[in-house]
This record gives C-alpha cells, sequence and structure tokens, in this order.
C-alpha cells in the first residue's frame, strides 16, 4: 500500500469517522480505524456498536488531485492517536506507505511517523443490506428534517424507543416523529419512492441522527436510504452510514395530535421566540422552567414568568388571535426549541385548552409541526 | 453580646403521662413499645425510674429487671405533639424567635429583649416557672452566648436545672468534659479524636485546627471552635419548615430477608414518604435508601432520578434500583427511604400519553379520601399481606402510638 493524499482532505475524512470509532476497547480492532486505498480513492472507516461510517477522499475533486495512488492495499490504523497526527502533521500532503507487517510510515513535511497497524482482515464486514426498501431524497431535506425533529426526542436512555426518531414512508410521502413524551415534532416531506414502497414503525436512535447531520455536513446532491430489518443505511457518492434501529413498537402518536382547537394565534417567530427567552431568565432555574401565556381578544400575546426567590418579568407581544381567551403555562425551554426549529417568518399556534397540547406550525405550511403539553398550575 | 436560652423539657414523654396521670406522679413510670414486639425499647423514663438505673433506649426487660415496681405506659405522640406546641407558644411570648430543635427542645434568642425579661438568668427563671406552673412539665434551661453554649449549659444539670455558661466559663467548665459532651461529637467522632490522643473537649481546643482540617475537613474546624465555645449559627424559628429531606425509617416486626417481603414494606414506605412530600408541598429528586442488618451494619445508599417527584411508585422505582444494587441478601432488620434534593412543587408537566395527569389524579384522590376518613380507609391490596406494615403504621405518628 503506498499513496498521497492532501493532508486538509484526509483530516476531514478522519474527523468524520472519528465519532465511529469505539472509545471501549472491549473489541480492540474497533478503537481502530480502516483505511483502504484502490483507484477510486481512499475509504475512511470507523464503527462501533451503534454506528458504523465510511467516507472516502476521491482522487480527483473539482479538477484537483487529491490522492496519488502508487499500490493499493489496506490497513487498520489506531483511532485516536492517527486523528491526532493527521490534524498536527505540517505538510500539505501526506505520503503514505505500509509494509508486509502493517508497519505504516506517514511522512509529511519535515515529520515522519511510524505506526503499528493492524491486519484488516480482522476488522468487520460492512453490513450487506438487500435494497428492496430503497428511497432517495436530497441531502439538505434530510438534514433539515432531522434538525426539525431530533431536538424532541428523550434525552433519557430508560425511554427506550422514545429516544429514536420514527421514520415512516407512505405514499411517497415521508414522515419523522419524535417525541419525549411531553412535546412531539413532526416532519412531512416528499421523496423519491416507488409508489407502492410502505415502511412503517422504523426507529433511528437520535444520537445516530445528529451524527448523520454532522457527516452530511455541506454536502449537496442526493443521498439513497436503505432500510432493513435491524439497521438503516445512508448512501451518498463519498460516503456509507449505517445505523442500528432501536427495537420496540413506537407508540401511535396520531391519536394525541389535536385536529380543532379553541384559540388560535398568529404572529411573528422571531418576536415570540425573542419573548420567551426574555422570559426564561428568570424561570430557567425552576423546576419545569414554567412561563405562561394569556392570550387576549385584542390581540396580543402577554408572557408572564415569576420565580420566587427571583423576580418576575411581564411583556407583551403582538399576535392575530382568534377564539377564545385564555391562559397557558408551559416549559419555556421546550417552546424555544420549536420555535428555533420553524423554517418562517409567521408561525400559526392552536389551543385546544389550558390542560390539552397545543400545536405549532408555520403559518404557511402544514408539513411541520410542534406540540407541548402543558403544566397545571396551582 | 447575644444571649440564647435552651429549654429541654426533662423526660418529657414521662412527664406528659405524670401530668395527665397525677396518681403517676413521684412514681417510677416508663413509657416504652409494646414489650412483646421488638421495638419494645425504653422511649422515656420518669426521674424516679431513671434512679433505680433505667435508661431511654433500653430493651424494657431489663428495665423492669432494674425498676420492678415501675409502671409502663405504651407512647401517646398525638399527646406529646400537642403539649410541645404549648410549650412552644409559651416560649413565643419571651421572643419572636424560637427554634423548635426537637419534640422537647428549643432555642430562644433573647438577644435585645432585656429591657422586658432582664438578665437571660432572669428571664430563664422565668421561662421555667410559667412552663411548670401552665403545663406541669419541668424544664432544665440553658443560657449561653450562643446556641452551642446554651445546649451544653442545659446538660449540665437535670431535671428543673439553670445553669448560665459564659465565653469565660469555657475552660473552667467545659474543657474537663469529655470530648464526647460537646455537642456534634458523635461515637464516631468520639472514636476517631480518641485515637488521636484527644480525651476531653480541652485537648481539642488545644489541638492543631490545620490537622483537624486536614483529618475531617470542615467539620474538623467546626468542632475546634466549638471547644472554644464559639457558635455563630442563628435562632431560625424556620428551620424546621424549610425541609431539607422528608424520609421514614423503621425496625421491621421480624427480619426480612425475602426480598418480595421487603418489596412490600418498601413501597409502603415509599407511598408515606410520596405522601408526605405531597401534603408539603414538595418534590424530591434524590432517593435514598438505608437497610439495616441483624448484625446493625447498615447500608445507606442514595440515587438521583431524571426527574422530581412526589408519586410514591416512582419513588418505589428508585428505592428498589437502589435494593438491587447494595442488598447483600442478608436479613434485614430496618428499612428506611428518604427523598432529598426538594424543591417546592408549582405545577404538573402534562404528558401526551396522559399517564402524569393519571398519577397525579390518582395521588390527589387518595389524599383526599384518606383526609376524610382516615389513613387506614384506602391502600394498595398488597398491604393485606402478611408482611405488610402499613395497618400498624397507619395507626402512628413517628413510628409511636397516637
Amino acid at each position: 500500500m503506498k499513496f498521497r493524499v492532501s493532508r486538509s482532505a484526509l483530516v476531514e475524512a478522519v474527523s468524520q469517522v472519528s465519532k465511529a470509532v469505539s472509545q471501549k476497547t472491549t473489541i480492540p480492532i474497533l478503537t481502530g480505524i480502516k483505511t483502504t486505498v484502490d483507484e477510486k480513492g481512499l475509504w475512511l472507516t470507523g464503527s462501533n456498536s451503534d454506528l458504523t461510517i465510511q467516507v472516502q477522499v476521491p482522487v480527483m475533486a473539482d479538477d484537483k488531485e487529491l490522492v496519488h495512488v502508487e499500490i493499493i492495499g489496506s490497513v487498520v490504523l489506531p483511532g485516536r492517536i492517527f486523528g491526532d497526527i493527521v490534524r498536527k502533521l505540517p505538510g500539505d500532503e501526506v505520503e503514505w506507505v505500509v509494509d508486509d507487517r502493517w508497519i505504516t510510515t506517514l511522512r509529511s513535511g519535515q515529520a515522519q511517523f511510524e505506526l503499528k497497524g493492524l491486519d484488516p482482515e480482522e476488522y468487520p464486514r460492512l453490513p450487506q443490506l438487500r435494497e428492496d426498501q430503497k428511497f432517495t431524497l436530497p441531502a439538505e431535506l434530510l438534514k433539515s428534517m432531522i434538525r426539525q425533529t431530533g431536538f424532541a426526542v428523550s434525552t433519557s436512555e430508560a425511554r427506550g424507543v422514545l429516544t429514536g426518531v420514527l421514520w415512516q414512508l407512505k405514499e411517497g410521502i415521508l414522515t419523522f416523529v419524535a417525541t419525549d413524551s411531553i412535546r412531539l415534532s413532526r416532519r412531512q416531506a416528499e421523496v423519491e419512492a416507488p409508489a407502492d414502497l410502505a415502511i412503517e414503525n422504523v426507529i433511528v436512535p437520535g444520537k445516530s441522527l445528529s451524527e448523520l447531520a454532522k457527516t452530511l455536513g455541506d454536502q449537496e446532491g442526493f443521498v439513497d436510504v436503505i432500510v432493513s430489518e435491524n439497521q438503516i443505511m445512508i448512501r451518498t457518492e463519498r460516503l456509507l452510514f449505517f445505523s442500528r434501529l432501536l427495537e420496540g413498537t413506537y407508540p401511535d402518536t396520531n391519536r394525541v395530535i389535536p385536529t380543532g382547537g379553541k384559540t388560535e394565534i398568529v404572529t411573528s417567530t422571531k418576536d415570540l421566540l425573542q419573548s420567551v427567552d426574555r422570559a426564561a431568565l428568570i424561570s430557567r432555574d425552576g423546576r419545569d422552567n414554567v412561563i405562561k401565556w394569556t392570550l387576549k381578544e385584542e390581540g396580543v400575546v402577554e408572557v408572564n414568568s415569576a420565580a420566587q426567590d427571583v423576580g418576575s418579568v411581564v411583556e407583551e407581544v403582538a399576535a392575530k388571535v382568534s377564539g377564545e381567551e385564555m391562559g397557558i403555562s408551559f416549559n419555556a425551554q421546550y417552546m424555544m426549541d420549536a420555535l428555533k426549529a420553524v423554517d418562517s417568518e409567521e408561525i400559526r399556534i392552536l389551543f385546544t385548552g389550558a390542560m390539552t397540547p397545543f400545536v405549532i406550525q408555520p403559518a404557511d405550511r402544514e408539513d411541520a409541526l410542534h406540540l407541548i403539553v402543558p403544566i397545571r398550575t396551582r | 453580646m447575644r444571649t440564647v436560652l435552651l429549654a429541654d423539657m426533662n423526660a418529657f414523654y414521662a412527664s406528659v403521662e405524670q401530668v395527665l396521670h397525677p396518681e403517676l406522679q413521684d412514681k417510677p413510670l416508663i413509657v416504652c413499645g409494646d414489650p412483646t414486639r421488638r421495638h419494645g425499647i425504653v422511649l422515656a423514663a420518669s426521674y424516679e425510674a431513671k434512679a433505680c438505673g433505667v435508661k431511654t433506649g433500653m430493651p424494657v426487660s431489663q428495665a423492669k429487671e432494674l425498676c420492678p415496681s415501675a409502671c409502663l405506659v405504651p407512647p401517646h405522640m398525638r399527646t406529646y405533639v400537642q403539649m410541645s406546641v404549648r410549650i412552644l407558644d409559651i416560649l413565643r411570648q419571651f421572643s419572636p424567635l424560637v427554634e423548635p430543635f426537637s419534640i422537647d427542645e428549643a432555642f430562644v434568642e433573647l438577644t435585645g429583649c432585656e429591657a422586658l425579661f432582664g438578665t437571660g438568668e432572669e428571664a430563664a427563671r422565668c421561662v421555667q416557672k410559667r412552663i411548670l406552673k401552665e403545663t406541669g412539665i419541668p424544664c432544665s434551661i440553658g443560657v449561653g452566648p450562643n446556641k452551642l453554649l446554651a445546649k451544653m449549659a442545659a446538660e449540665m444539670e437535670k431535671p428543673l436545672g439553670l445553669t448560665i455558661l459564659t465565653q469565660a466559663d469555657v475552660p473552667k467548665r467545659v474543657w474537663p468534659l469529655p470530648v464526647k459532651k460537646l455537642f456534634g461529637v458523635g461515637p464516631r467522632m468520639e472514636h476517631h479524636f480518641h485515637r488521636m490522643g484527644i480525651r476531653t473537649i480541652g485537648d481539642l481546643a488545644h489541638a492543631d485546627p490545620e490537622r483537624l482540617h486536614r483529618r475531617f475537613g470542615i467539620i474538623g474546624r467546626v468542632l475546634h471552635q466549638s471547644a472554644h465555645g464559639i457558635d455563630h449559627s442563628p435562632v431560625d424559628p424556620h428551620s424546621l419548615d424549610s425541609n431539607q429531606s422528608i424520609g421514614h425509617q423503621f425496625t421491621l416486626p421480624r427480619d426480612y430477608d425475602t426480598e418480595e417481603d421487603l418489596r412490600i414494606v418498601l413501597r409502603e414506605l415509599a407511598e408515606e414518604v410520596a405522601g408526605r412530600a405531597r401534603k408539603a408541598g414538595y418534590t424530591g429528586r434524590t432517593v435514598s435508601l438505608t437497610l439495616k442488618g441483624t448484625d446493625f451494619r447498615s447500608i445507606h445508599r442514595s440515587f438521583t432520578l431524571p426527574e422530581s417527584t412526589q408519586f410514591g411508585r416512582t419513588v418505589f422505582e428508585g428505592a428498589m434500583k437502589l435494593f438491587h444494587r447494595h442488598w447483600n441478601q442478608q436479613p434485614v432488620r430496618l428499612v428506611g427511604i428518604t427523598l432529598s434534593n426538594l424543591q417546592p412543587d408549582q405545577g404538573v408537566q402534562l404528558d401526551l400519553f396522559g399517564k402524569r395527569d393519571k398519577e397525579a389524579r390518582l395521588a390527589a384522590t387518595v389524599d383526599a379520601i384518606r383526609e376524610k376518613y382516615g389513613t387506614g380507609s384506602i391502600f394498595l391490596a398488597q398491604s393485606l399481606s402478611s408482611a405488610s406494615v402499613f395497618v400498624d403504621r397507619s395507626r402512628k405518628i413517628g413510628g409511636h402510638r397516637m
């Protein structure tokens, strides 16, 4: 194995796979990064019990040679130290030679490292998935769907399926649902899929998805999604991303999403977000971070928050209010998370009562919604 | 210069019994648990019984041997609580700053009241007389420039003692005392001190505070200051209001050695603790479990929940997690559950699937039924099993009869 590679391209690839490299030494080979060079370029692979990420540095990109291959081959290098070395190498290029005992020489500028590598045959093979459940969507859309739902998963391991995002596909519409049982976020989008393809109860760990969003970075173009029994694979030209799926049945969330309501407000997302953010300055140290809204017919939302040992705040935000006047208390953090996830200047919130969930949606679209369950105050 | 007073009711439970039953006045009297059960220990003994060598905490059988003529009386907790409240009311007529320290002790901050009641000694004499006259309960009073010295003074003479300790008295009257007499030094601390060659309070006062700090941390420094009679803590009338924790522990009627039996009592204990938290308007995040084996070795472990609770089921689940992690399969003599890390509960975060609301409504309903018809009117079916202590405990205050 012998080749040269652009250092900056290598640094980026290493940082992408590092997230999947196992920190635990229960399976020692998985603490390593598998590197393979062939006529198409350099492949790096990192893997742990949840994720496997494989990225490619192509031979050419934007008319620039990134990898110059002399002898193809493969080796596994110790993950952490290899990553650190690559980041600190002095030159623009790295010359890479592996001998028959897996001793790897990395040369860059005036520096020369020798690393003890491992036999790549010891490294687990990538999962082979049948491609009968496959659909395609733009990378940009996938990232925004993750961003708009991923925050709502439960962070408590004990919550099982609720730590993941539910993926459903029906009649070409992909739906993501995430909930920690106090708030829920749902995002829908049309994707390229065979008309008869239906996918249900596929639950992808929230952590995997946030890694996926980071790994996709600013990649453009389309991604293929392939779903199997217990794995999901996301594939682009230069990336293979595998995640295990969560076992269990996701609760039926359709029945908790209200359809009608008592009061509706329409207002500026930014103004509302900023007012909640301010009110949370008072409430944030309290147990439930409680703030209160009073919806008034004259066209304002009064935002209140008070904490015994701190003080209180009150302000008004202009809004189109239709329906009954009402007051409602909720956790400010949930509201901020939802408002930040909405890609729309105007927002519509539908209230069903002081003790029942309310629905936050972009004013002009139906494809995204956030649900928050209020706090019953005394 | 502050003037602090500590009023300590002498042989409180026994004194109350003697007040209510004049025929027992001047006779040896022992308030004790049921001698046939395991908590048959002396809770309080009148001075006449104490003269025979009966001590608080002694098994009843031993007390009877020492003082065969003693009259054995079961405890009446409700009456003692009422009496304690009456005495506090009297103390509050001397100063607004009264800190109940236990059921039979209270601190009174007299600083600034000199013009009304004279010197500490004069005020103390007046307090003592009024309590005796209005309730019939004798008390010992200690007067000092702070809570520490007031407390130590009150210990010096019983019953009906009145002792004044000033800062200047410390070397002569406090330093010769064994170190265990210092407020804040328990048996374990005493053992450590003995190994360091510290036997009297004076030895401690002359020990190197740096060394004490290194060995015991901040508490070492505090005890060194205490040995010099220094204590800056204020008399806090609300010290009992702001609960740091809510908990219960009790000795089981027999040793429990199966998980099945222990589960039942732990569930009951968790319900009891959670019920008290709800009543006080708190939710807590940290659950602690205490298990004491028959060899008197105890396990005390804590677990912080993902979110705070005031429901028995969640407290129980936390306790069971600790139980599975730390129970050594040995028979258990005493169990305890404490809920701490408390916060006032301002509201209930409802959830999408209606679980929490259901739980909150169930708890509120059970609380309301018990409020109206008594604690024993509604309970978990498992409390009908033989391992249950519910029926027994529901008739008690603080584990003793009402």
